[in-house]
């Protein structure tokens, strides 16, 4: 990759990485000051780190109302939009990558100059996919500093509060998104039909995506060993059991059959049968965090292979 | 003398079921000359010139640049061709000077000092953005572009049809420049007869995907006469008519494949309507037949 490489890339995706790049950059920055915000009220070092157990001192009630008035009014907001604006940059600068080169004819002058077509789409998409995971791993770290600010008794890195809208996968999620805006814009060659199309796409994709992700987790989910078996500040909670009198652990529906409700008013279930969490332990954040970066880093590959081959034997438009 | 582009029982069909847009073309361009591709709409000039190009795939047959394949060996072909194609198809983010930094990058032998020459001496400037160029400036540096790869073969898939006309005599004053200080091959697409007349050195017409004349333009003018379709001029007419087409007040011609002193010598504009019209009369022949 040269600096010309660079410089072309910049030139000719100057609109969506400038405007988006500067948007999600002043957000950014605002979720920083917004943690800070948060910081300073004082609640999570010196209220909530007492623990649930622990009487809050008065001072407290004053720096909670603070605490959750910017929690609800400025950090809400800004996480969504570092959620969003990363996707949108994914779609906005993957799809016309190549579908504006096919539709303006500029692949026609580019083609009969490259003579290889597969070193031609490397220039084109190495910068701008670095661009678009560098940019979204900005607010993929801002999302984790607010979050870690927003939970202050989790470890932002030891905790799935915000799995997949922040730190490294959410970077992962909007290169994939680019990936896949990329290789529709290649096949369909124009811009607009493109840009539906992956958008549908990016959602059935990372809707499915977590969907199975979540089924994983849940075939991997362990009992919380917390106190009365309460999922801890950043575990990922699954479901509910209930811990029966003998020991044994049982769903809702099996409670059901095991010890029909009476109707006669009476406490159901009974005090001896306790509740416990079925959670994914904080612990192992990094881990999944990798592993669900893994399978969007093979689903980005293949959706850019794709891209390639289309490039390759299709025509100019 | 080697041709430097060869078609070999080429057929193009762009979806089943609907019509050839090549049939059968057998052609070999020798080296070295400026051939004029000459047809109408929908006569198979571009796809001719894509196929080349390795844009399309022939369906039938095969295309050959310099001996070489578009379609096997697409990056072999396509370093022996400077492509003009219809529209300049320039990046309109970028200036003329990064065009040429674009090209030099994909093709290490782009000769960059001869493109700013060449552009220099038209008064384009190379810091102007491309969508501020007119028409024929932008043709200009598509140009300059397809000359400066030094390419042997140069393919211009009908690069004057936007053009005025002082813009399109001063494209082709350049092109036959370059091409034939270097001993270079053009083809050249074309609707309009008068100017490449001046430009080229063969002609090739096509009609309904086939080739109707291939020949010098030499040949051309020294073999075919034009008749006024009279009754004195029957007997010229009946010896090798090739085909009839109105002149422009209405009268009949008839254009004959003879080189004695019948009618009078045949314009290269008539040449070619009078094959065009014979192709036509071929084509609605064979339909019937069939």
């Amino acid at each position: 990759m040269t600096r010309f490489d660079l410089r072309l890339a910049f030139r000719l995706n100057r609109f969506e990485i400038v405007v988006l790049g500067l948007l999600i950059g002043v957000v950014g920055v605002a979720a920083v000051l917004v943690a800070g915000n948060l910081d300073a009220t004082g609640y999570g070092t010196t209220c909530l780190a007492l623990g649930p157990e622990s009487p809050m001192p008065p001072a407290c009630e004053e720096a909670g109302r603070a605490f959750y008035d910017i929690q609800n009014k400025q950090a809400s907001p800004v996480q969504t939009l570092l959620i969003v604006l990363p996707f949108l940059l994914g779609v906005l600068v993957g799809v016309p990558l190549i579908a504006r080169e096919l539709e303006r004819g500029t692949s026609r002058l580019a083609w009969s100059l490259a003579p290889s077509r597969t070193r031609w789409f490397l220039t084109r998409l190495v910068p701008v996919l670095l661009a678009v995971f560098v940019v979204s791993l900005v607010a993929g770290l801002a999302a984790d500093r607010l979050m870690g600010a927003t939970e202050p008794t989790a470890d932002p890195f030891r905790s799935f509060a915000g799995f997949g809208g922040r730190g490294i996968v959410l970077a992962a999620r909007a290169t994939f998104i680019f990936a896949i805006g990329v290789a529709v814009g290649s096949v369909i060659g124009s811009v607009l039909p493109a840009l539906i199309v992956t958008a549908a796409i990016a959602v059935i994709g990372l809707s499915g995506g977590s969907s199975v992700h979540n089924r994983i987790l849940a075939s991997e989910a362990v009992m919380a060993v917390g106190v009365n078996g309460d999922a801890r500040p950043g575990d990922l909670f699954i479901d509910q059991r209930i811990r029966t009198p003998g020991g044994d652990i049982v769903t809702w529906e099996e409670l059901y059959v095991l010890l029909p409700a009476p109707d006669d008013g009476t406490e159901w279930p009974p005090p001896d049968y306790t509740f416990v969490a079925l959670v994914v332990p904080a612990e192992r954040y990094p881990e999944v965090q990798l592993r669900e970066v893994g399978a969007l880093a093979a689903g980005s590959l293949v959706a850019l292979l794709i891209a390639g081959i289309v490039v390759r034997v299709r025509r100019p438009g | 003398m080697a041709a430097a582009l060869e078609a070999v029982g080429v057929g193009k069909r762009y979806r089943r079921g609907r019509p050839w847009a090549l049939r059968s073309l057998d052609l070999a361009i020798p080296q070295g000359a400026i051939t004029a591709l000459v047809g109408p709409n929908g006569s198979g000039k571009s796809t001719l010139i894509k196929g080349y190009v390795g844009f399309e795939r022939p369906t039938t047959g095969r295309l050959l640049v310099g001996g070489v394949d578009p379609w096997k060996d697409r990056g072999g072909a396509i370093r022996q061709i400077g492509y003009v194609p219809q529209a300049a198809s320039l990046y309109r983010e970028l200036s003329v000077a990064d065009h040429l930094s674009l090209a030099a990058r994909f093709r290490a032998d782009f000769d960059r000092d001869a493109a700013v020459r060449r552009l220099d001496e038209l008064d384009i400037p190379l810091h102007a953005p491309a969508d501020e160029l007119s028409g024929g400036q932008q043709a200009q540096v598509g140009l300059a572009l397809a000359l400066g790869t030094r390419a042997p073969v140069l393919l211009l898939d009908e690069p004057l049809a936007s053009l005025d006309p002082l813009a399109r005599r001063e494209f082709l004053h350049v092109m036959v420049d370059a091409v034939r200080s270097v001993g270079a091959t053009a083809l050249l697409s074309s609707h309009v007869i008068t100017d490449i007349e001046q430009a080229c050195d063969r002609l090739l017409v096509l009609g309904g995907g086939r080739v109707l004349l291939d020949v010098s333009i030499a040949e051309a003018r020294a073999g075919h006469r034009v008749v006024e379709a009279g009754s004195d001029n029957a007997d010229g007419i009946a010896q090798g008519l090739v085909g009839r087409f109105p002149d422009p007040d209405g009268r009949s011609l008839a254009l004959v494949a003879r080189s004695d002193e019948t009618g009078r010598p045949a314009t290269l504009e008539e040449i070619v309507l009078g094959h065009l019209a014979a192709g036509r009369t071929r084509r609605g022949t064979a339909e019937v037949a069939a």
